[in-house]
This record gives C-alpha cells, sequence and structure tokens, in this order.
C-alpha cells in the first residue's frame, strides 16, 4: 500500500466514523447534511472543521463532542481536534445526494 | 446505527459543573413547581395556605417568566458561548426567587431585564449571522420584555398575556422556521409563514395600545394561531411524511403534532370566543395554547435539547415514555372540557392529571439521562 492509498483508506475510515454521528433534530447524519467543511488527516492527527447549522441552538457543541468521540474510537492514539469553521453558513446545496432524496428535494423537480 | 448526540470531549460552551448544574435545575424546578403551585389553586386545590398565595396571583409569570423564559434564555446562552449571555438566565431566576419572596415590582424589575438581556443575545447572533428564523425569535424575545412591561404598568390582563403568548409561540416558530431549512418549501410556503407571522405581530401592537378593550385584535390574534398551526402541520420536519422516525425522533414527531393540532384548535376556539364577545384571555383556549402546545413543545424537545445541553446520553425510550405525553393530552382535553362546561370538578381533575403529566415527564427525562 503506498502512501495515497494509506491517505484514502484512513480518509474513508474517517468519514465512515461522522457517518454514525447525527443532528438529532433532523435524523440525518453530519457527512449527508454536509456539515463536514474540512479534515486533515496526518499520521499522528485528525483535524476536523465542522460548519453548523444554527446559531442559536447548544446542539451544536454536542454534534462536534459526538465527532471527536467517534474519531477518537476509529482513530486511537492519533490527535483528534474538531473546530467551527468560521465565516460558512449552511445551505441545501451542502446535502448529500442520499439526503435530498430522503429529505424530499428531488420531489420538487 | 447512527450515534445520537450527547457523549462527550472536555466542553466548549455550557458549564458543566455538576453544582451549577444542579443550581440551574434548581431555578427552573423553583419556578416551574411554584407555577404550577398557583395553577392548581386557582381551579380549586387547597395546597397553601392564606400567607402562602403570591404563587396564585403570579402564576402566569412564574410559568411564562421564570420557567420558560429561564429555559429559554439559558439554552441561547448556551449557544452563543459568551459569559455575559448567562446575565438573562441569572436575572430570570433572580426575578423568581423575588417573586417567591413575596416582591412582585422586584420580579417584574428582573423579568424585563432578563428579557431585554435576551433581545441583545438575538441581536448579537443576528449580527453573526442574519436569518429570518433568528428574527422571528428575537421578536419572542420583544414579546417577553413588552408582555413584563405591561405587568408592571398593570395594563389589561389580555395584552400582557398575549405578549406573553407570543413570546413562547414566535421561539417555537423560529426554531421550527430554522429546522424547515432542511426541506423544500415553496415559495408559496414561505410567504404563508411571513404572512401569518405579520399577522400576530399587527395584532400584538394593536392589543398594546392602552385606554381600550381591542376585541377585533384579540381575535386576530389567535386566528394567526390557528394559521401557524396549519402551516406547522403542513411543511414542518416533524410532519414531512416518509421519514425514518425511530426511538425519540418519533417521540417528538408524535410531541410535536399533537401540539401543532392542540394549537390549531385553541386558535379557533379563542378566536370564535372573540366574536362573541369573550376576553382574549378566557381559560379555555388560554391553558389549550400553554398546555397542549407549548408543553408537547417541551415533551418533544426535551429528550433531544437535554442531552446536548447536560452533555448526558439518553437511553433509549421504554414502553411508558410517551405516558406523560399522553397525560398531558388527555388533561388538556378534560380541561377544555371543564372550561367549556364550567364545571369546577372537572377543571380540577384536569390540572390535577396536567401537573402530575409534567412531574411524570420530568421523572421520565431524569431515568432515561445516563450518568
Amino acid at each position: 500500500m503506498d502512501t495515497n492509498d494509506t491517505f484514502d483508506a484512513d480518509r474513508r475510515r474517517a468519514l465512515d466514523a461522522l457517518a454514525q454521528v447525527s443532528d438529532p433534530e433532523i435524523g440525518e447524519s453530519i457527512v449527508d447534511l454536509g456539515l463536514v467543511e474540512r479534515l486533515h488527516i496526518t499520521p499522528s492527527a485528525i483535524d476536523l472543521t465542522l460548519v453548523l447549522t444554527s446559531p442559536t441552538c447548544p446542539m451544536g457543541d454536542a454534534i462536534a463532542d459526538d465527532a471527536w468521540q467517534a474519531l477518537q474510537e476509529a482513530f486511537p492514539g492519533r490527535e483528534i481536534s474538531v473546530s467551527e469553521a468560521e465565516g460558512v453558513e449552511w445551505d441545501p446545496s451542502r446535502l448529500s445526494d442520499s439526503a435530498r432524496e430522503r429529505l424530499g428535494w428531488n420531489d420538487e423537480a | 446505527m447512527i450515534k445520537q448526540a450527547g457523549v462527550g470531549m472536555p466542553s466548549r460552551g455550557f458549564p458543566r459543573a455538576s453544582a451549577l448544574v444542579i443550581a440551574i435545575a434548581a431555578a427552573a424546578a423553583l419556578a416551574l413547581l411554584s407555577g404550577m403551585a398557583g395553577g392548581l389553586v386557582r381551579i380549586g386545590w387547597p395546597l397553601l395556605p392564606e400567607r402562602l398565595v403570591s404563587p396564585v396571583a403570579l402564576h402566569s409569570a412564574l410559568m411564562v417568566c421564570g420557567f420558560f423564559g429561564f429555559g429559554i434564555s439559558l439554552e441561547r446562552a448556551a449557544a452563543l458561548k459568551k459569559p455575559v449571555a448567562f446575565a438573562a438566565p441569572a436575572l430570570a431566576a433572580c426575578g423568581t426567587v423575588s417573586a417567591l419572596a413575596l416582591q412582585p415590582a422586584l420580579a417584574g424589575g428582573f423579568w424585563l431585564a432578563a428579557a431585554l438581556a435576551l433581545v441583545v443575545v438575538y441581536a448579537e447572533m443576528l449580527r453573526r449571522t442574519p436569518a429570518l428564523y433568528t428574527a422571528v425569535e428575537g421578536a419572542g424575545a420583544l414579546a417577553w420584555a413588552g408582555g413584563t412591561l405591561w405587568w408592571l404598568l398593570d395594563r389589561p390582563f389580555s395584552a400582557v398575556v398575549a405578549w406573553w403568548a407570543s413570546f413562547l409561540v414566535l421561539t417555537i416558530a423560529g426554531e421550527r422556521r430554522e429546522l424547515a431549512r432542511f426541506v423544500p418549501l415553496s415559495g408559496r410556503a414561505r410567504q404563508g409563514y411571513l404572512v401569518v407571522l405579520g399577522v400576530q405581530a399587527l395584532a400584538l401592537l394593536v392589543l398594546a395600545v392602552p385606554w381600550r378593550e381591542h376585541p377585533i385584535a384579540g381575535g386576530f390574534w389567535w386566528a394567526s394561531m390557528s394559521l401557524l398551526a396549519a402551516w406547522l402541520l403542513r411543511y414542518d420536519l416533524a410532519c414531512r411524511p416518509g421519514m425514518l422516525r425511530l426511538a425519540w425522533s418519533l417521540h417528538t414527531a408524535r410531541s410535536l403534532r399533537l401540539g401543532y393540532t392542540w394549537m390549531l384548535l385553541a386558535g379557533a376556539w379563542g378566536a370564535l370566543n372573540a366574536l362573541r364577545g369573550m376576553p382574549l384571555d378566557s381559560p379555555g383556549p388560554l391553558h389549550m395554547l400553554l398546555l397542549g402546545f407549548v408543553f408537547s413543545m417541551v415533551f418533544g424537545h426535551a429528550p433531544i435539547v437535554l442531552p446536548a445541553l447536560l452533555r448526558r446520553p439518553v437511553s433509549a425510550p421504554g414502553p411508558f415514555a410517551f405516558v406523560p405525553v399522553a397525560m398531558m393530552t388527555l388533561g388538556v382535553a378534560l380541561r377544555a372540557l371543564g372550561d367549556a362546561s364550567g364545571s369546577t370538578g372537572v377543571r380540577a381533575g384536569a390540572g390535577a392529571l396536567q401537573a402530575l403529566a409534567i412531574v411524570a415527564f420530568a421523572l421520565t427525562m431524569i431515568r432515561h439521562l445516563r450518568r
């Protein structure tokens, strides 16, 4: 396995772990909701930046905590950091195709 | 399996210290229990000796300002992540203590300050991210401040209660509109939301004009409740068909749908009362709105919000988790029957059932929140 393969495998594993974390208000994973803004992976650390959807709800902190926990379990021994993306606003174009389907965006067409 | 929010790394916003959590829970419980006690005494239960009747007179203020004002401003402070934002819930808690120390004017002063502090919190949120839903919630905070001011100025209780109830309704309307961003909304749906809230805002402004009664504005205020409920039943995320809902998310969706139904009925009943010349604050529709709609929202949201606030996971709901919601639903229906027929016994029984439902729900939540 070369370096690129390792990188791709790590990224897939990280996204799989994050796909297990949901926004409980909506019942969709943070990956499908498009909350993952940046995922930087090195052999010793993972740095995740999330777009949080609500300025008025404290749920964002809990979601960030869950994301940190999920990455910690998937990559024991690596330093994990989770932060909030500054100045990035969530909009429906960030939804995955499958989430768009489930949430009815394709019914409109 | 999808992991639910609640497990945590070191906190970044809301204080975790158990002493603080206990103080916060005590402030909320104090307001809720004294507000409930006042309500029960009003409908005939001899719970308090005469010298301790202040919670009776302050029943509405304790419930709206002491309990909901405290809870909503605490949630927003936790979201804003600025220590100064916690001034709003702290002031609300001071108001509760003042009310129970038989100092209603001081309580009103604290609650007005708490409401204005919450307005400032929303203004800061709007400055960071301008959004319609935040503006609607901010309008709710203004309604809290306005209602408290009318109460301090001894204005007709119909104006006070309309502004206070709109505080809760607009807060919820903003929250639900925010979640509606995740589903497609037609231009008509977006305009409908604005028109409904515009009607409510206009009615509130007319109701605030002193020196005379405003039966037409009262009727429109109630009608706006029914229209908002119809909008929510049609467009809200919790009412959207075809979505997979399990465990607490199913509980939430069911509770919300029940709440919207109660608001629809309360609005129709209130509007009908207005046509018959009855005051806006006649107890039937008012309790249907505040206990049927608002408490359904509380019961629906608590399993989602409490784990996030307390940073504790919530265990899966058992077969009895929905019982408190069912008790409240039955209580609201019985209360409507009692209010409509003027039966003191039915009202008293319904009130007791509603109080039991709230206590049962609190115990259900405590049992499911894992240490």
